[in-house]
């Protein structure tokens, strides 16, 4: 803090005081604390009375057993055992990470408490954002029903009134459901429990479930502290070259790319270290089975390493290697191979351990560090591991993690666009661009399939970011160059077209649909396509024939015949559009799709000869029962038909029911456009649409 | 209305380009790019340590502590707080004392004085707590003693005790050349006898005799404010509060090896490219999963380790369902909320994970189904906050970020040290999101269409709803670390739509320091939600931010808001028309020290409500000094 910048954007300053954050969090990565020993606060509330100021608080922190030093993070405050006061959750950085904490109130103190189970009926059914407050004589109490709060913690939903025995008299209560609506809740006695439904106006009693609470007191001492540890990596680091002198004084060196044909565990040890004699004793002694496992050993002692650079001794390990004579690679580390280890192993975690002796690194064929042991590793431990070095990741996972565990980041989809559409959905669209940009600066290393399908998804992706924003031209040069790295798309290059026609270059674009047209005369998709991008500019005409003749090669193809109705209703044709919906009627069930469009002419063209409103209320009424009155764009069809029949209230009704489900859907834009209509049918009239 | 086709160019893209989605960016890794140093160099058989040579030492101008010159301050308060803790020691041996010799401590004219006020004032009395108090006691010549005999009255009340604790934290020192010098600082004692455990909290303004750096100081007077004598009365030698963790997880299995293990062990094992940190940002969600009137928990775990479902049976004690509930998950998790997301009458469960957020649906029985995951682009999520803002009918979720994610794929990563710019107004963190709930388990982030992409990258670590203006709809609260906090308060137009604006400036609650968690209550009975906020109180922060060395080239203001940072646990009273009293000080409630998840709670159901504050950020054990 002391070197803080002090503008927004500084610069000469700023090198400096982030080098100090990287040191304070490396100390503090290698063992210091900081602000450690706290202890944990509880302050009572005295309220004004006693003490003359606005609120005041006393330190009751070791008076109340709640003084502890845990590195809390998350509190929760909840009546667990039913007992009408309040206990406590904490999760904290220390062990225990999670602590209970009874509150031993005592009976007279606690009897007359009231807790409530809340249920909305039109809020929502958690009822969370309720405000109650529970008058009891001259005491008035008041709750919120919250979800979130603290520091990352939730308390219960079960609201605790606490009172003392001698509150005895009956109280009201009175809730605030979300949005505003006012309830009363008469006749609440203490020592209950109730339910309390919104709209019921009666606090329903529940009865107190009989709960023979056993939990003594009973605070657990943390595990004690050990450095052994077999840590199961489940993703592999490539190993430093590594180099050491043997006991004849020559250099040697291990070399992850050439000695990475066989397994190679480097030990290290110190012959003034027991456990480290005894498992070099061990190796030697299996060394028969460690050897049919193709497994190298290079043992090294660290004795060469001296505080303050002292003369190293190494006469008593000498002695060691010439008594045993071990069957394996023996030798001597200097600093800079124990460094790389160190560093090696210490990269891999946010607390780094000073590694303890004997420490092991087993190492695969590839040359990459697959298993640490700190402490000595049993043979029959190192035999086993030795297979994991070739197991499916599967079961390498199982071996390494601690407890039986689900990984979970398989639910999220983070492949390479998904950042930039969850940018775009927020509405972040310079953001989405520039996630996006990403990908299509990258350089195609592989000239496989997905790696230029994922560019060519990017820039499609920038091509429809560019259309949202009406900036046609950037758009077209997009899909150009999707269409350079996928060149045997005719869909991409119909899309092009329709972007070059928006942005004015129109030549380019009629050339490019009819080459399309030509060489897909005989695929109905690229026909149907083509038919939808002439609706997107405007050429209903053209659209028609397109679609005529993808219905040409596929006659049965509900879809063709139904954007072909709509392309005749938009071309003023709203006859040829009813025809075309009463045969598709006529031979499918239920085509719902169909049938809505169909009565949502029938009900609102401004042809009086072409609207029927008896047949469109019937189509509708059938459409809703199908989609149980709950999409708001068959509402919106049948509030249309109900008010050309006259029955404006009941249009009224269900073009609200319609808006109700555009909000929850989140279709503002539709809402406004639902609202408009809802004031027509007030006006007692009907709808007519506009032809364009 | 005509189902419109409209041609959607992703629909036609995913058509033809159908798989190759999955591929996964390989993690940077910066193998041996850092050198580091290890200073530990005993050495003892298998827990020995492997002595190492000096490895590109973090040099002295990387750190600079202020305990060097020019901060004579720092060392001034370093001579102080050591004789300050030998004049612990003496206290913790109350017996003794009228035989101690305090010629170290004292100067030789020190000046009688009285440590334990005469007038204390009973505030508080019932069968739990007694509290006396003397806020600015008095002192009166005839009474005052020599130091042992004032030392000896103030341990009068703990003379029979079987522990004692003593504690003092020194949080403003003023040196003056003329060599004598003052501090303040908090002195806390407390001793357990019998049946009592009694703290008594005093403030002193000590006047030292220091002449040189190279001599100790001496205390010539002391000035006793705010004495305090809180009294936990004992039933059958335990506090209000007991410790039942033991029994509770009794029959759960894995309890003692995964929670009985602090961080460190985990960080030292796990690779952190799990997500596993040192500060422990991991939470707990309560709610009935099986609907049988008895809530149940959840609890938060880091990278590598499950999370875990526990189920409460009728005696209290819970039983592991976790795996059978699938809701093992190992990702870095940092909190969870159980809420009714579907309307269907159970709680599901809402997980935010460092790579996003997980939805689960609960089948009524305590099954859960994964129906959906959110990305927070750019963020990492933190906090999760749930209410119906737009009053819809179903509950929308706040999603609190803290730092930026590491890279767009892997959101894992140590996020304990974020780099604000700056240190006290920093909006350089993760963008938080508001994600609507438009049900079939379809959310969408719709943080900048309703306003509250405003003041939106803070580091923020907590949120909480809740209506302070009172007008039926629900507004926000959102604290961050290292700056300024939001109060984002919900404007429905005429038609219902919600637009929210910030006016934690207007409203007074800014509250520019290091906010670590937010609590809504009726803390002054007045019958309107009043806000708890904690941050950090640091004695260092005190003594340094106030020191003419500090910043001396920064603006006033700079300077107000880095002291602020210090300051501590802030109480803001709703006065009602829309703004807030800061009352923190006078009500007693800063000193949180560096505080995490607070409460209110009414624990003693006198009808007030209390608070709860959790401190501390890292103890690490054989620790060679706090930073």
């Amino acid at each position: 803090m002391a070197q803080s910048p002090l503008k927004k954007n500084p610069s000469s300053e700023i090198g400096s005081y982030l080098q100090n954050w990287d040191a304070l969090g490396s100390m503090i990565t290698r063992g210091r604390s900081f602000s450690g020993y706290e202890k944990n606060c509880c302050f009572l509330n005295l309220g004004s009375e006693t003490t003359g100021s606005s609120i005041k608080f006393a330190d009751i922190s070791a008076a109340s057993g709640l003084n502890l030093i845990d590195d809390t993070r998350a509190i929760i405050a909840t009546d667990w055992d039913h007992d009408g006061d309040l206990d406590l959750w904490s999760t904290n950085r220390e062990g225990p990470r999670i602590r209970f904490l009874r509150n031993n109130l005592k009976e007279g103190q606690r009897s007359g408490s009231v807790s409530l189970y809340l249920k909305g009926t039109t809020c929502n059914l958690d009822a969370i954002g309720a405000k109650l407050t529970l008058k009891m004589g001259s005491r008035k109490m008041t709750r919120s029903l919250r979800a979130g709060g603290g520091f990352l913690s939730q308390s219960s939903k079960r609201i605790l009134f606490g009172m003392q025995k001698n509150d005895s008299e009956k109280g009201a209560l009175e809730v605030i459901w979300p949005g505003g609506q006012k309830e009363i809740f008469e006749k609440i006695i203490p020592g209950s429990v109730y339910l309390i439904v919104q709209g019921s106006g009666k606090a329903q009693e529940m009865t107190k479930k009989e709960r023979k609470i056993n939990l003594p007191e009973s605070r657990p001492e943390p595990q004690s502290q050990t450095e052994r540890a077999r840590i199961i990596l489940t993703q592999r680091v490539k190993a430093p070259l590594l180099e050491y002198v043997n006991f004849n004084g020559n250099l040697k060196r291990y070399d992850p790319d050439q000695d990475g044909k066989s397994p190679t565990l480097i030990n290290l040890w110190a012959s003034w270290c027991g456990p480290c004699v005894a498992e070099l004793s061990e190796f030697k002694k299996y060394y028969s089975q460690i050897q049919s496992k193709d497994l190298q050993i290079i043992a090294l002692t660290t004795e060469a390493i001296t505080e303050n650079n002292s003369k190293p001794d190494l006469e008593k390990a000498k002695e060691l290697i010439k008594k045993n004579d071990y069957p394996f690679k023996v030798g001597v580390t200097d600093a800079k191979s124990l460094r790389l280890l160190t560093l090696l192993n210490n990269q891999l975690f946010s607390r780094e351990r000073p590694l303890p002796l004997p420490t092991s690194f087993l190492l695969d064929k590839y040359g990459q560090l697959a298993i640490i042991y700190r402490g000595p590793v049993s043979t029959d431990q190192l035999i086993k591991d030795i297979n994991l070095l070739s197991a499916s990741p599967r079961a390498v996972s199982e071996a390494s993690f601690p407890f039986n565990s689900n990984d979970g980041s398989e639910l999220f989809k983070i492949g390479p666009l998904d950042f930039a559409k969850a940018y775009q959905e927020g509405g972040y669209l310079k953001e989405a661009l520039l996630e996006a940009q990403k990908l299509t600066d990258a350089t195609i290393e592989k000239k496989d399939n997905s790696s230029t399908n994922n560019k060519a998804k990017a820039w499609i992706f920038i091509a429809t970011l560019e259309q949202s924003q009406k900036n046609w031209k950037l758009s077209a040069a997009a899909y150009q160059k999707a269409i350079g790295l996928l060149p045997d798309q005719p869909l991409l290059k119909i899309q092009s077209g329709v972007m070059l026609w928006m942005a004015g270059k129109r030549d380019i674009a009629n050339a490019t649909f009819q080459e399309i047209a030509k060489s897909g005369s005989s695929n109905p998709v690229i026909l149907d396509t083509l038919g939808k991008a002439h609706q997107q500019i405007d050429r209903e005409k053209e659209a028609i024939n397109f679609f005529n003749a993808a219905i040409g090669l596929r006659p049965e193809h509900t879809p063709y015949q139904i954007n072909l109705a709509i392309a005749h209703q938009r071309n003023k044709n709203p006859s040829e559009a009813v025809k075309i919906y009463r045969k598709i009627i006529s031979k499918n069930d239920p085509a719902l799709n169909a049938k809505n469009n169909l009565a949502w002419i029938l009900a609102t063209d401004p042809d009086d000869k072409i609207r029927d409103a008896k047949s469109a209320l019937k189509l509708s009424k059938e459409v809703n029962q199908q989609t149980g009155h709950k999409n708001f764009a068959t509402l919106d069809t049948l509030a249309a038909a109900q008010a050309e029949n006259g029955q404006f209230a009941e249009a009224v009704k269900t073009i609200n029911k319609a808006i109700q489900s555009a909000r929850a859907a989140g279709k503002l834009q539709i809402v406004d456009k639902l609202q408009q209509k809802a004031e027509i049918y007030s006006s007692k009239s009907p709808f007519r649409s506009n032809r364009k | 209305m005509r189902f419109l086709l409209l041609i959607s160019p992703i629909i036609l893209s995913l058509a033809i380009i159908g798989c190759g989605d999955q591929e996964h960016s390989a993690e940077d890794k910066k193998a041996g790019t850092t050198e580091k140093q290890d200073d530990k160099k005993t050495l003892t058989s298998i827990d020995a340590v492997i002595p190492l040579e000096p490895i590109g030492l973090v040099s002295e101008t990387l750190h600079k502590e202020p305990k060097k010159d020019p901060w004579k301050g720092e060392v001034f308060n370093e001579l102080a707080d050591s004789q300050l803790k030998d004049l612990g020691e003496i206290i913790k041996d109350p017996k003794t004392i009228s035989q101690v010799d305090a010629s170290s401590l004292i100067a030789n004219d020190f000046q009688p004085v009285q440590l334990a006020p005469k007038n204390l004032k009973s505030v508080f009395n019932d069968s739990s707590f007694r509290v006396l108090h003397d806020a600015s006691p008095e002192q009166s010549p005839e009474e005052n003693k020599s130091f042992r005999n004032a030392l000896s009255e103030l341990v009068e009340p703990i003379l029979e005790a079987t522990k004692i604790d003593v504690k003092f934290k020194t949080f403003n020192v003023s040196i003056n050349e003329s060599g004598k010098s003052t501090s303040e600082s908090y002195v806390e004692i407390i001793g357990h006898t019998q049946k009592e455990i009694i703290s008594q909290k005093a403030r002193w303004h000590c006047v030292w005799e220091w002449a040189s750096a190279s001599d100790l100081p001496k205390i010539i007077s002391i000035k006793v404010n705010e004495f305090e004598q809180s009294i936990g009365l004992l039933d059958k030698g335990t506090p209000l509060f007991s410790d039942c963790t033991g029994s509770i997880f009794s029959q759960c299995r894995d309890f003692n090896n995964q929670f009985l293990r602090g961080t460190d062990y985990w960080a030292s094992r796990l690779e952190n490219r799990y997500g596993i940190g040192l500060s422990g940002w991991h939470g707990i969600t309560i709610g009935d999963v099986n609907g049988d009137g008895i809530d149940d928990i959840y609890v938060c775990e880091p990278g590598g380790l499950p999370n875990r479902l526990f189920i409460s049976k009728s005696d209290g004690q819970l039983i592991d369902a976790s795996s059978l509930s699938g809701t093992n998950f190992r990702l870095q998790t940092q909190s969870a909320l159980f809420l009714d997301m579907d309307n269907d009458g159970d709680q599901d469960l809402v997980i935010a994970t460092t790579l996003g957020i997980i939805f689960m649906a609960n089948d009524g029985r305590a099954n859960f189904t994964v129906k959906t995951t959110k990305l927070i682009p750019e963020s990492a999520p933190m906090c999760i906050s749930a209410a119906d803002y737009d009053l819809d009918g179903d509950l929308d979720l706040h999603v609190g970020c803290y730092s930026l994610r590491r890279s767009s794929v892997h959101g894992n990563g140590n996020q304990m040290l974020a780099r604000p710019i700056p240190y006290h107004d920093a909006n350089n963190g993760g963008r938080n999101a508001l994600l609507r709930n438009d049900l079939n388990w379809q959310f969408k982030n719709v943080t900048m269409s309703i306003g509250m992409d405003v003041n939106n990258r803070r580091f923020t670590l907590a949120s909480s709803w809740e209506d302070y203006d009172q007008d039926g709809d629900p507004d926000l609260y959102v604290a961050n670390d290292y700056g300024r906090n939001n109060l984002y308060r919900n404007d429905r137009d005429s038609s219902g739509n919600a637009q929210f604006v910030d006016v934690a400036a207007e409203a007074g609650v800014e509250d520019m320091s290091a906010g670590m968690s937010v609590s809504w209550s009726d803390a002054d009975g007045d019958g309107d939600q009043d806000l708890y906020v904690s941050n950090m109180w640091s004695s260092a922060g005190n003594r340094i931010a106030y020191q003419r060395q500090f910043q001396k080239e920064a603006d006033q203001e700079s300077i107000t808001g880095f002291r602020r940072h210090a300051r501590g646990n802030s109480l803001f009273l709703n006065s009602g028309n829309g703004k807030f009293k800061d009352v923190s000080i006078e009500a007693g409630v800063t000193m949180g020290r560096w505080a995490w998840g607070s409460r209110f709670a009414d624990i003693n159901n006198d009808g007030m409500q209390d608070i709860i504050v959790g401190n501390g950020f890292i103890t690490q054990s054989g620790d060679t000094g706090d930073l």
